[in-house]
């Protein structure tokens, strides 16, 4: 074992940690193994919890996506082409004699 | 309590269990939670059902989160904690099937076994000049001892420091550098012998 007051000792140690580091993390370079696995855990880990919690946690369809904004704006925008569609259906008739 | 402004507010939604706060916990650490696990236990279906059980472990458990540690930290513990777990049923089932298998080869004829373990074992030159470094290296890995591959895939391959690794796996800080010293030296020798050439 290293003596603790020894810096030089110390020093070596160090020095071939990094040397030994270096030949490592080459090896898992060279063999792609420090890329990130492509997975999908939100909705098993969401259906567990719900089951788990008797239905007291992600009860509801909204919860359990990722972010209901896209929900909103789609929502948004079928609403305004529905108010669109009864105006000009509607208009004729206003304006009729 | 954690010194990151948005991390407190965020474990406090956790805490409160805000849902949405969770899903964004899960989206941020899934692919990370399940490579580790991934690379721990070796088989893909069994790190997506541990990496799916350590959310809900976070999910039940963060009102117990004191923060003394970092969330990822405390997120890797819960997993490498439940891979252990799960590396032992596996070892267990493993060795009740053999014991299974055993017992069927004593009752079966010797012909019966011909075809069945004939041509399965390559020839070392084929098998090295077949295998990809990457297999070479996740067959490597897999192969070191589970309380140095722990450490190895927590420093060489998540990046995590000393501080971290000693939090996660509950180990002394010379315990963790001693066996990572232990577990490259192992990966090392493992990979020159299976490609044969030096490295390094």
């Amino acid at each position: 074992m290293t003596d603790e007051n020894d810096p030089t000792a110390d020093r070596q140690e160090r020095e071939s940690d990094d040397v030994e580091q270096e030949a490592v993390r080459s090896i898992l370079r060279r063999a792609k193994l420090r890329h990130s696995h492509e997975v999908d855990l939100l909705s098993g880990v969401q259906r567990r919890i719900r089951e788990r919690s008797r239905g007291r946690f992600y009860a509801d369809g909204w919860s359990r996506r990722g972010s209901p904004t896209s929900t909103y704006v789609v929502t948004s925008l079928l609403m305004l082409v529905i108010l669109v569609l009864v105006y000009f259906v509607l208009m004729p008739e206003i304006h009729a004699p | 309590m954690s010194d990151d402004p948005n991390e407190a507010r965020f474990i406090e939604r956790l805490r409160a269990r805000d849902e949405r706060a969770f899903n964004d916990l899960v989206k941020r650490y899934e692919r990370r939670v399940f490579g580790l696990l991934l690379r721990l236990i070796g088989r893909r279906d069994e790190a997506e059902d541990l990496a799916q059980e350590v959310f809900v472990q976070v999910f039940k458990a963060i009102g117990s989160f004191r923060g003394e540690a970092k969330l990822s930290t405390w997120i890797f513990r819960i997993a490498v904690n439940l891979s252990k777990n799960r590396t032992k049923y596996l070892a267990r089932r493993r060795a009740d099937s053999q014991d299974h298998f055993d017992g069927v080869g004593d009752e079966m004829p010797l012909h019966g076994a011909k075809d069945s373990t004939m041509g399965r074992i390559a020839r070392p030159d084929e098998l090295v000049s077949g295998m990809q470094l990457e297999v070479i290296v996740e067959r490597s890995i897999a192969e070191l001892d589970a309380e140095f591959r722990e450490v190895l895939i927590l420093r060489d391959v998540e990046d995590m420091s000393y501080e971290e690794i000693a939090e996660i796996t509950g180990l002394a800080d010379g315990t963790v550098k001693s066996r990572l010293h232990r577990a490259r030296l192992q990966l090392k020798q493992a990979v020159e012998i299976a490609i044969g050439e030096k490295i390094g």
